[in-house]
């Protein structure tokens, strides 16, 4: 696939695929990601992936522009031998569809004119793909949702969304990893969610990795939230 | 309470927090780089200490701020030039200083700035979330408690490991190589075009170097908004979320620039027109509202000279 190097910042370039959100650019993207990671050149000091594009920033008391713009257009001119070798990881996470988590399941029944056994189906059936990681540690941008259950955004996002909430934003969904604001819609509610940095939690979603939602009842929420709070 | 704590909080002021020079690494997680947001001040309070230039220091802004020091040790205050006392008596920043257990610092509001770094000899030891002690208040990273909190009444502080040479007594840069902060003139912000600068009108462009900008009070560690008579029209459909570095210089649809710093989300979707120079960015890091500025284009090889030579000097490079 074809791309473009160009300068992104003093100490960084952006490596440019074609500017569609597309499942295939996007794991172009990622697969480039891998296999620069892969090589490993000693000037490279991080990659950035997103949707079409990646950032890679280099050492600038190693390395220049050129230097690094003909690295990275040679890799990638190569075929890569193993296209299906990006080290990515599976997320499952066991989500409650029921009230009170799902407060905008109404507005998306309205909008689709399905059912919430059916929105709750065609959500929770499909294995996602993370386009990117962005807007805040650990929110992963989820694809492709199906179309049957796509919905807008609200026209007026919500001043609080708590922690773990699971999302739907047109062709996207995304879990939030804090409480923040938000507009998307809130369909679910991820069981024992956690963001703490120092534990298997949220913030292990790499953009590339793949994530999978798990349904479970407000009882079954209940009793994994019970057995996750410490005794005192 | 620790047991050897070096320093207590009494007064954090407006917004005090422990910086090193950023979390680096971990934007694929959405982890936004944090740490000072003028790390020339930074880095020169550590390398006046004796330092390793990563050593966590106190970012403090705007003043307001007093600690009481609990054991004997060295300190420094860089930056925005403030005005110091040790137990009253006036301390000068950009000059080490002995503190002994009792003693009380004060920084004051500076009379220009936003920013100065209290720094000891040994630095902070401060828990390493994701690799640094830089807090991030948006990303709910770092600092005392690793969960991003200012640092708050009463929260102490223990002497780090991080001194490479014996702190020196009265040690000060160079006047010549002091940063000054000017009120009054207006900043000359260089900047090198890049990304979508290329895809604005000659026209567009024009304006972006042709007219004054005004630094707003709509500013924090994340960026800062500027205010200009004319706006930039962007011509062209919204682009798609891409990464943004620190630096960069964003056209939301309101046509007048966000410049990005530190804590800034590490994908944008406004187009962007260019990155700051380092020196720029350390000078807007500084620029209090009201400032006017104007864009200069800058070529890369000269940026990068810039930023070269600026790490050698402090020396943090590799």
């Amino acid at each position: 696939m074809q791309a473009r190097v160009e300068v992104a910042a003093i100490d960084a370039v952006k490596v440019a695929f074609e500017a569609r959100v597309d499942l295939a650019i996007n794991q172009a993207v990622h697969q480039f990601a891998a296999q620069l990671k892969q090589t490993n050149p000693s000037w490279l000091r991080d990659i950035v992936p997103a949707y079409h594009s990646a950032m890679v920033v280099y050492d600038i008391h190693q390395t220049d522009l050129l230097s690094v713009t003909r690295y990275i257009e040679q890799l990638l001119r190569q075929p890569s031998e193993q296209p299906h070798n990006v080290a990515s990881a599976q997320h499952r996470f066991k989500v409650c569809y029921e009230a009170p988590y799902a407060p905008d399941m109404q507005r998306v029944i309205e909008h689709t004119g399905l059912s919430a056994a059916q929105i709750i189906a065609l959500h929770s059936e499909r294995e996602y793909h993370v386009y990117t990681v962005g807007f805040a540690p650990g929110f992963a941008y989820l694809g492709d949702v199906d179309e049957r259950i796509q919905t807008p955004r609200l026209a007026t996002p919500r001043s609080k969304v708590p922690a773990g909430s699971v999302a739907i934003a047109n062709q996207q969904t995304a879990i939030y990893p804090r409480t923040s604001p938000g507009g998307w819609n809130l369909i679910g509610r991820v069981a024992n969610w956690n963001i703490n940095p120092n534990e298997n939690s949220g913030l292990a979603i790499q953009a590339g990795d793949s994530v999978l939602f798990e349904v479970i009842s407000a009882a079954e929420f209940a009793a994994l939230e019970k057995q996750q709070r410490p005794l005192s | 309470m620790s047991t050897n704590a070096h320093l207590k909080i009494v007064q954090p002021g407006l917004l005090a927090t422990v910086q090193d020079r950023g979390r680096f690494g971990h934007s694929s997680q959405g982890v936004s780089r944090g740490g000072a947001v003028d790390e020339r001040a930074f880095l020169w309070a550590n390398k006046l200490l004796g330092n390793a230039p990563n050593a966590p220091a106190i970012e403090v802004t705007l003043g307001g701020f007093k600690a009481k020091v609990l054991t004997p040790g060295f300190a420094v205050v860089c930056g925005a030039p403030g005005s110091v006392s040790r137990n009253g008596q006036p301390q000068p920043n950009w000059q080490v200083f002995a503190i002994a257990a009792g003693d009380e610092i004060d920084i004051l509001a500076p009379a220009r700035g936003l920013r100065c770094y209290l720094a000891v000899a040994g630095g902070f030891d401060v828990p390493l979330t994701l690799g640094s002690a830089a807090t991030v208040v948006r990303d709910g990273l770092g600092g005392l408690r690793g969960d991003g909190t200012p640092l708050q009444v009463g929260d102490e502080l223990a002497k780090g490991c991080a001194s490479m040479y014996p702190a020196v007594v009265n040690r000060r840069p160079k006047h010549e190589l002091i940063p000054r902060i000017s009120a009054h003139s207006e900043l000359q912000l260089a900047m090198v075009p890049v990304a979508q600068f290329g895809q604005f009108s000659a026209d567009e462009q024009q304006r972006l170097f042709h007219q004054t900008y005004t630094v707003t009070a709509q500013q924090d560690r994340m960026g800062v908004r500027l205010q200009g008579e004319q706006g930039m029209h962007w011509p062209h459909q919204q682009i798609i979320s891409e990464p943004l570095p620190v630096g960069a210089i964003q056209i939301p649809p309101d046509g007048r620039p966000i410049v990005m710093l530190n804590d800034a989300q590490s994908l944008g979707g406004y187009p962007k027109v260019g990155v700051l120079s380092w020196s720029a960015r350390m000078a807007l890091a500084q620029a209090t509202a009201g400032t006017k500025v104007r864009f200069v284009a800058l070529e890369l090889g000269h940026a990068q000279d810039e930023l070269r030579a600026a790490e050698l000097f402090f020396g943090c490079t590799g």
